[in-house]
């Protein structure tokens, strides 16, 4: 109900701003700019950006999910490895991830690799060190009761760690793909094409460079709403497993 | 059977209290007391082989530890879910229709209340497939009424599954209810 209150204030306080400006290759109303979403809706070449972006998106996750994983498995046998992760992502956590890219693109060139390679890091730089915190308590309230039943090492990964941190992980997935999703479609918007790879923030720089203003708008509404979207779709995914723990 | 012969748990190669004696039987349960901080849950560690000690420890089988808290259970899952963890082939539903706790067998353990957590928590340890029950103050966190049922209940259970229980408490009157008492001296 807050969200759609949101959106019905940011929708007002467009129209006024169109208003004010009073200039549609500045700023077009709400009429034009949904017209042009509706277009873009059923426009090949927008879909096909769309989904390159989140093909991207996906991969990029796949890649985030398998290492931690990883991570997850070493950290429950090893101690010492846990202690330096968190420690060395802790210690990058701060960095933005644009100050890589230099380093990336003359390793790896311009291309999706880099993309990539830059997404995979953004995500694994803010959730490695929460992730790790949250193994550490778990395994610090949960081991001796998974070794009263002989767990096995997955049977205890699948079965009690992490369900016990899924609350965490939810909320740590959710940041991380925010700020995934925006250091993607801003590399799209700066970098225009980047080797093969042509995204909604390419899409929307090419539109306002033909001054197809209407266009480039719709672009940015519905990057807007790709955000809101996933977020909410995050949220109900944690108010499910809540309901689902208390029986409620 | 479980025997002690002048046990004493070390802690940087000096000995925790004056060490004990204690043998418990099968169908027993040895009841450790102390004040707090003697190194009651140390005594423990030793005999699950998870800290050294002086002296001898004779017993044979696995442990199945129960702690302090209140919430052994694992809270996303159900109550006998949880149970099934300990032995999948256990009949839970008529085991825990004789202590009156089947009706929580659906729920989830937050659900229940916490004397029916503890005593769900005993009833796993008793019918794991552990010979040895190590109990650490496990009603440190359940008023005295609760406590007196807890204890009536977990007896006739221990006598009934044969297992060797070592409790340790710093309560008196608890320790007296349980069983054969044995007192650490620093």
């Amino acid at each position: 109900m807050n969200t759609a209150k949101a959106i019905a204030i940011f929708m007002i306080l467009w129209q006024i701003g169109a208003w004010v400006v009073g200039n549609t290759l500045i700023m077009p109303g709400l009429l034009e700019v949904t017209s042009g979403v509706l277009s873009l809706v059923v426009s090949f070449n927008f879909m096909e950006s769309i989904a390159d972006t989140l093909f991207m998106m996906v991969l990029s996750w796949t890649t985030i999910t398998i290492a931690m994983f990883v991570i997850l498995l070493l950290s429950t046998v090893s101690t010492n490895f846990r202690e330096i992760t968190y420690n060395l992502f802790l210690g990058l956590q701060p960095t933005p991830s644009f100050a890589w890219l230099p380093m990336f693109m003359l390793i790896l060139g311009i291309n999706e690799v880099t993309l990539l390679t830059m997404l995979t890091f953004t995500g694994l730089c803010y959730i490695v060190p929460n992730f790790l915190a949250a193994i550490g308590t778990s395994l610090e309230k949960w081991k001796k009761h998974c070794r009263n039943l002989d767990m096995g090492l997955l049977k205890s990964i699948y079965l009690v760690y992490l369900p016990s941190m899924r609350d965490v992980l939810l909320a740590n997935f959710k940041t991380a793909w925010n700020l995934s999703w925006r250091t993607l479609v801003a590399l799209e918007v700066v970098f225009g094409s980047i080797g093969s790879h042509w995204g909604i923030g390419t899409y929307m720089v090419t539109m306002k460079d033909r001054m197809d203003i209407t266009e480039m708008y719709a672009s940015l509404f519905i990057i807007i709403a790709i955000g809101v979207l996933v977020s909410a779709l995050f949220e109900k995914l944690g108010s499910l497993q809540r309901n689902k723990s208390y029986g409620t | 059977m479980m025997k002690l012969k002048q046990v004493a748990p070390l802690r940087n190669s000096r000995g925790l209290f004056k060490p004990i004696n204690l043998s418990i039987s099968p169908g027993e349960i040895g009841v450790i007391m102390g004040p707090s901080g003697v190194g009651k849950s140390s005594l423990l560690d030793s005999i699950a082989e998870d800290l050294p000690y002086n002296g001898s420890i004779t017993t044979k089988g696995k442990f199945f530890r129960v702690f302090q808290e209140t919430d052994q259970l694992f809270p996303w899952m159900t109550v006998h879910n949880n149970l099934k963890l300990a032995d999948k082939n256990i009949d839970w539903v008529k085991l825990t229709k004789r202590w009156k706790l089947d009706v929580c067998l659906d729920k989830l353990p937050d659900c229940c209340s916490v004397g029916q957590r503890q005593r769900l928590t005993l009833l796993r340890a008793l019918h794991s497939d552990k010979d040895n029950i190590l109990c650490d103050e496990p009603l440190s966190g359940v008023d005295k009424d609760t406590a007196v049922t807890i204890i009536d209940f977990f007896k006739k259970e221990v006598k009934r599954t044969q297992k060797q229980v070592v409790w340790v408490t710093h309560d008196l009157n608890e320790a007296k209810m349980l069983g054969k008492v044995t007192r650490i001296k620093q």
